[in-house]
């Protein structure tokens, strides 16, 4: 079976339209803390009536121990900002590489609150941060308090009680580098060590609203019901900075893309449908209905992609109503998959593929493995000037689509500013800093690249084209770095006029299992991370695997 | 100080390219600079005075023409060589084409010229050796008033002649680069490869390396602030 090309799964507006999937990061934590049994308890928990203080989570593995040391502060409302230009936070958390010691403690107390400002040490992983959702929070502890459970409309409205505002890892502020865990089992797929703080958070924002509603009304109040508790999920905003990342790691983003148009490609190529697998399917995209039906935001464009997705769910339940007539098709995936790129809208179609990618556990989990690399091979491949064009020629098409003459295709600058390094975009010739520009425009580069090729010596070989054009070097070892990765570049100018960030940010928060994506502007979205995850009580009984899609429970108040 | 090496990439990179490195050169010199300190050796205080020469406009880049014949000359006769510069290309060509004919030139060794910090070409070799097959290896020597000639191998880093304070301490010198295809290490001569550390970097050296690093940042604006993160600056829901 054909996979799709990067020509199509590449472009942003593709990315922007993508769901998580059975291989998410998230989704693959929570598989494998299920199949190993993991065991997270609340060690320590010395908050005060309001909430304030510090917790300390443990998790415990077969081979390893980690725990997440977290802290709860008053934060006055006119602080209270997603952006990385904060100062201060509702919470600071940092997952510390085994159980720390009381002196490991003082030290996360005195540096964890200043997050950014702060200095960190090896044994600290991750770090995070994270505010109250002022539409869910306080109204969640205040019906707990009377005794009652939240409204779960309302619960399912908002989504989360906190919304993570970064989760910083690898290195950064001292953290240890990936390398320190890159070879451990538990670890060493992509972001699952961010994946496990932003879990853990989750429970210790139970935890919280629990403490506080007891302390309130010690006679009164309840506990939030475990349905409502995993129905509530992480958020998290996020902005530019995601960008750049994807860009900077070329064949790191080949390896997840790869990995499930392959696993795409596994479930077209199955020949017959088994009846009992049709009927998962059935039930899945049911739940998958009622889900989107649940998924609310106020950006104008989402909306209408909403709409349309529900129209495609129920051209797609129409389709597979006939459970007979699948069970005879010949690779009826595959047809449903082709009548989806039909007839779907690009939402839809995307919906459908994490859809497909539910049914076969035992063909897709496998898919979840080996998306990490151990380093960037950058070394320097001696080929001909002649040869390097052909990269471009077969694999860089794309880049010609933007004429760069064109002042609407050069229109931005990516840059860090110097409050606190936040990413931001600017306008070329008109806002300051362009000397500063971030060298992510991939396209631009490569278009700038051919010029030069197209009129050298073909015979030169690249090490000598990069000595007559320094300029030039790292494009050219990005182009030998790429060849045949097939979906290393996202196919797009980011510098164009045309660019709308949010999508770029949204194919790489789906990877991260992100749903519900609620787009804030072109540049930034929020999303929630875990939302119907087992808790962790439920971790080692439930079925760790059946949570995606997850629909607001009915509960008696 | 501790110092993370994804914190040492990063920001050598980007100190680089502040101070007018090409973005693909910069990135070898933060990846040296990562290898070099794995490797036991720190040289970050000979980095900071290889980007204060081209900060200040006392060494300048080379000539590409005499580079492609093998010689590594500054465009300005008057200044250094950038090591930061000419390094990664001087290695490329060591790697890649000895013994080769470059431009219908026989080639035998590559020359620099003059050139600022030798310790950066030195250590980018080191890197680049990682790569080089079994037996093969990097020769080099630096022309400064005592003579120092070593060998990098497989990652590793033997000194024939001379010492490594010499090496760092080496400034405005020419140097001579060779690939040997059947390299005979000799035992007895001990590699200064060592544990990595990175929990000891000089904190006013990793400081400056900031300070270049933190040229790249953008001065904040009213509008810059509002508008270019696409976010508002304080959230009530």
């Amino acid at each position: 079976m054909k996979i799709r090309p990067a020509s199509e799964v590449m472009k942003p507006s593709r990315l922007g339209a993508a769901f998580q999937t059975r291989i998410s990061f998230m989704r693959r934590l929570i598989r494998h803390m299920h199949q190993e049994n993991w065991v997270i308890k609340q060690k320590e928990f010395n908050l005060d009536k309001n909430g304030f203080g510090d917790a300390l989570y443990s998790v415990h593995t077969p081979n390893r121990n980690y725990s997440l040391v977290c802290f709860s502060h008053y934060l006055d409302s006119e602080h209270r900002t997603d952006r990385v230009i904060a100062e201060s936070w509702d919470t600071t958390f940092t997952l510390f590489d085994g159980i720390p010691d009381p002196r490991d403690i003082a030290r996360l107390k005195e540096q964890t609150p200043k997050q950014e400002s702060g200095r960190f040490s090896k044994t600290d992983l991750v770090l995070s941060r994270a505010n109250k959702s002022l539409r869910l929070f306080d109204y969640v502890i205040d019906n707990l308090a009377r005794g009652q459970q939240p409204d779960s409309r309302i619960v399912n409205d908002v989504g989360y009680l906190m919304r993570t505002t970064a989760v910083y890892a690898n290195g950064k502020f001292g953290l240890a580098d990936r390398s320190v865990y890159s070879d451990r089992y538990e670890l060493r797929e992509p972001y699952q060590a961010e994946m496990l703080t932003v879990y853990l958070i989750r429970e210790f924002c139970h935890d919280l609203v629990d403490h506080i509603a007891h302390c309130r009304s010690e006679k009164l109040s309840v506990k939030l019901h475990k349905k409502l508790k995993r129905h509530i999920g992480m958020g998290n905003a996020t902005g530019l900075g995601m960008a750049p990342f994807l860009v900077d790691h070329p064949f790191l983003i080949h390896k997840w893309f790869f990995a499930k148009e392959s696993a795409l490609g596994e479930v077209r190529s199955i020949e017959r449908a088994k009846t009992d697998k049709i009927k998962t399917f059935q039930k899945l995209v049911e739940k998958a209905k009622v889900h989107i039906t649940e998924w609310n935001v106020e950006d104008k464009n989402q909306k209408t992609n909403i709409k349309k997705i529900f129209k495609d769910i129920s051209l797609l339940i129409k389709y597979i109503d006939n459970t007979n007539k699948i069970s005879k098709a010949k690779k009826p995936w595959n047809e449903l998959f082709n009548y989806g790129a039909k007839n779907f809208s690009t939402e839809g179609q995307e919906l459908l593929v994490s859809l497909l990618l539910e049914l076969y556990p035992e063909i897709i989990n496998s898919f979840s493995l080996g998306l990490d690399i151990q380093t960037e091979n950058l070394t320097v491949e001696n080929i001909t000037v002649s040869e390097l064009k052909a990269i471009i020629d077969k694999s860089y098409q794309w880049v010609f689509a933007h004429d760069f003459n064109n002042r609407d295709e050069n229109k931005h600058f990516w840059y860090y500013s110097q409050d606190k390094n936040e990413p931001r975009r600017g306008i070329r010739d008109i806002e300051p800093g362009v000397e500063c520009e971030m060298p992510i425009a991939i396209a631009k580069d490569v278009v700038d690249l051919y010029k030069i090729l197209k009129c050298e010596n073909k015979n030169l070989t690249t090490v000598q084209f990069m000595v007559k054009y320094p300029n030039m070097r790292h494009v050219v070892k990005r182009l030998q770095q790429s060849e045949n990765k097939e979906y290393a570049e996202i196919r797009g100018n980011i510098i164009s006029a045309n660019c709308e960030p949010v999508d770029i940010l949204r194919g790489k928060l789906a990877f991260f299992g992100a749903t519900k994506f609620d787009p804030k502007s072109s540049l930034w979205t929020r999303i929630t991370l875990c939302q119907g995850a087992p808790l962790r009580d439920e971790i080692s009984t439930d079925d760790a695997d059946d949570w995606c899609f997850p629909v607001q429970p009915v509960i008696s108040r | 100080m501790r110092i993370s090496y994804n914190e040492l990439h990063t920001n050598v990179k980007k100190a680089c390219i502040a101070v007018g490195v090409p973005i693909g050169a910069a990135d070898d010199a933060g990846r040296s600079a990562c290898n070099a300190i794995e490797s036991g050796i720190d040289y970050l205080a000979q980095l900071v005075l290889a980007l204060e020469q081209v900060y200040v406009m006392r060494s300048s880049t080379y000539d590409p023409e005499q580079a492609l014949l093998g010689v590594f000359v500054s465009v300005n006769s008057d200044m250094p060589l950038s090591s930061l510069n000419a390094g990664p290309s001087a290695c490329d060509l060591t790697v890649f084409h000895q013994s080769l004919i470059l431009l219908s030139h026989k080639i035998e060794s590559i020359k620099l010229d003059g050139v600022d910090v030798p310790a950066i070409i030195v250590f980018e070799a080191l890197r680049l050796s990682k790569h080089l097959r079994k037996n093969e290896c990097i020769l080099w020597s630096l022309d400064n008033n005592n003579g120092v000639k070593g060998l990098c191998y497989g990652g590793q880093l033997k000194i024939l002649e001379g010492n490594m304070e010499m090496i760092l301490k080496a400034y405005n010198c020419s140097m001579v680069m060779k690939k040997n295809l059947h390299c005979e290490i000799k035992e007895n001569v001990k590699s200064h490869v060592g544990k990595s550390d990175n929990e000891n970097i000089d904190v006013n050296t990793w400081s400056q390396i900031t300070s270049y690093a933190n040229m790249l940042l953008v001065e904040t604006s009213e509008s810059s602030r509002m508008e270019g993160a696409g976010a508002g600056i304080i959230d009530r829901d």
